[in-house]
């Protein structure tokens, strides 16, 4: 072989890094790249179906991440929700790599949608995060990563939370085999911080991983939720405000013990019904219900000028 | 400027490797060796996978003609050799490509000066490897150096695969991995139903053609990789260099 072009170099050093997983996955371009490894779209030649094949990558040094890699796809497994990614296979790759196999989910990250989208969009997706996060914790685990580019917003209305590699599997549970306990270990021990700046608990920032529970992904949600609120460019409102800053209180007591419980209050405040966050005032309850019973009170309005003009014109 | 006390062969690199046993240590590692026929290997496979990023350097860096720069690489490896710059490398004190590459500049730098007092009748200078050190690298002979050494380690590779492949019956996979991922990434890219129609296979043998060449070129890289460097961090620290920014 003479002179390679620098668009051949390009393109082989790709190669080298492209899983081959055999002959039931032809693997084609790369979708993305992170911390754990690369995810490419790939054709599952048994079943003729597109899907995502997510494999370490090559210059990975750590044991850790292999691992890592290989208990998110048994984590996924066990966790059966339209929220989350369905694993469909998993494996080692002939140089020793550990891949698995996901269902491809087209459309845009959250943070990427958060840009056109508009505010109520925006959430009611939250709460739909909210919910597989709360399906989660109900199975023991806790995501400890999530930011608003672990959410796939699909093509057909599908919220995806993704990236799970660094999940925690809390206390005994059914889903935990050895080796994904072993990996747990490894993974929760004090001392060892995982997640992203801005999006982490502070006891999860600080190592702390034994204080690490399900309000470590309270305050991840509302990270999140202040991120999708600052994302309009308008005045946050009040209520809202109170929400994201009951959900990021620095002290893990003071936060929505759920998901579940924050979910409700963004839902209620939605739906203009009183919200656990935020004490509002007279004026702002009277406004509040007035929106809420806008044709009711507009329809008592008429009813009650009518009244008085009927009551005025027999008095004169 | 040709040294002529050290004959420097510029033989295929898969030649020297060949002459290595499959338990063998590291190219890099054997450069010290006791062993002299093994140290004489060890370099002339270091020389031939260094020698295209080092005439780089030369020919941009110092704006040398195609013959001078060639001259002027085969000084330097000459003089590497005379004075056991080589052998003297530290693992442990960084990265062998990074060791090669300030040794380069220093060289270089000592000898343009000392070509230019030539020319105003000044004498003949000795760069010591301390006066090679002292020079720091800047950012263009690096970026050429590195870009140009990944290059190298990809052509070895490939002039292995293309060997392996010929010696065991698999033209027809050779030809299909360099139509579509080394030719064809220059822009005309085949489709496989292209390849499968000129090497008269069907088409599901092109994938399995190309997924298998692939294998083995990662294999071929990684090997290289693993040759030419002195540690496991070292090796690992090398493929991540190479898999890193794809831009070049």
């Amino acid at each position: 072989m003479n002179f390679i072009s620098d668009a051949a170099v390009t393109n082989l050093r790709l190669a080298i890094d492209t899983p081959d997983a055999g002959s039931r996955y032809i693997v084609h371009e790369l979708l993305g790249r992170g911390g754990m490894g690369a995810v490419y779209r790939a054709v599952d030649s048994v079943l003729g179906r597109d899907v995502a094949l997510k494999a370490l990558s090559i210059d990975a040094d750590s044991p850790d991440i292999a691992t890592r890699l290989t208990r998110e796809a048994r984590v996924l497994a066990h966790l059966e929700h339209p929220g989350i990614v369905a694993v469909h296979d998993a494996g080692i790759l002939d140089d020793g790599r550990p891949f698995y196999v996901m269902r491809l989910v087209r459309g845009k990250r959250l943070d990427e949608y958060a840009t056109s989208a508009r505010s109520g969009d925006l959430l009611r997706a939250f709460l739909r995060v909210c919910e597989a996060v709360s399906y989660a914790h109900a199975r023991d685990v806790i995501h400890r990563d999530l930011t608003p580019s672990n959410v796939m917003m699909g093509e057909f209305g599908e919220v995806l939370v993704l990236d799970w590699g660094v999940a925690k599997i809390a206390g005994e549970s059914p889903l935990t085999p050895a080796t994904v306990s072993r990996a747990n270990d490894v993974t929760t021990a004090d001392g060892t911080v995982v997640g992203t700046p801005g999006f982490m608990a502070p006891e999860q920032a600080m190592g702390r991983a034994a204080d690490v529970d399900a309000r470590a992904d309270v305050f991840g949600l509302g990270a999140i939720l202040g991120f999708l609120a600052e994302s309009s460019g308008e005045p946050i409102p009040r209520p809202l405000a109170a929400i994201i800053t009951r959900a990021t209180a620095p002290d893990a007591s003071s936060r929505y013990t759920t998901a579940d419980s924050l979910a409700n209050d963004v839902r209620h405040w939605l739906d203009g019904r009183p919200i656990v966050a935020y004490r509002e005032r007279a004026v702002e309850r009277v406004a509040r219900l007035y929106r809420r019973n806008k044709a009711l009170v507009l329809l008592l309005l008429a009813y009650a000028i009518v009244r008085v003009t009927i009551l005025l014109w027999r008095g004169v | 400027m040709r040294n002529s006390r050290a004959a420097i062969a510029f033989r295929p690199y898969l030649g020297a490797v060949r002459g290595f046993p499959d338990t063998r240590i590291s190219v890099v590692a054997a450069l010290s060796s006791d062993d002299v026929p093994e140290r004489a290997r060890a370099t002339e496979t270091v020389i031939a996978a260094y020698r295209t990023p080092v005439i780089a350097v030369l020919e941009r860096r110092w704006n040398m003609q195609p013959a001078d720069a060639e001259d002027m690489a085969h000084d330097f490896f000459a003089h590497a050799l005379d004075r056991e710059w080589l052998a003297r490398y530290d693992p442990a004190k960084g990265r062998f490509r990074v060791f090669l590459r300030t040794c380069l500049l220093g060289f270089a730098s000592t000898a343009h000066e000392a070509a230019t007092r030539q020319k105003r009748g000044g004498g003949i200078t000795h760069v010591s490897i301390d006066d090679a050190n002292a020079v720091a690298a800047d950012d263009e002979s690096t970026s050429i150096f590195d870009r140009e050494w990944i290059r190298s380690v990809l052509s070895i590779a490939l002039s292995a695969l293309e060997q392996e492949c010929l010696e065991r019956g698999r033209g027809a996979a050779w030809r299909a991995f360099v139509a579509y991922d080394v030719e064809g990434a220059d822009g005309a890219r085949p489709t496989y139903e292209a390849i499968a129609h000129a090497e008269e296979i069907p088409l599901t043998q092109v994938t399995n053609y190309l997924n298998s060449t692939r294998r083995r070129f990662r294999e071929h890289v990684l090997t290289t990789l693993r040759d030419l460097t002195a540690s496991d961090a070292e090796y690992r620290d090398e493929v991540r260099a190479l898999l890193g920014p794809r831009a070049l």
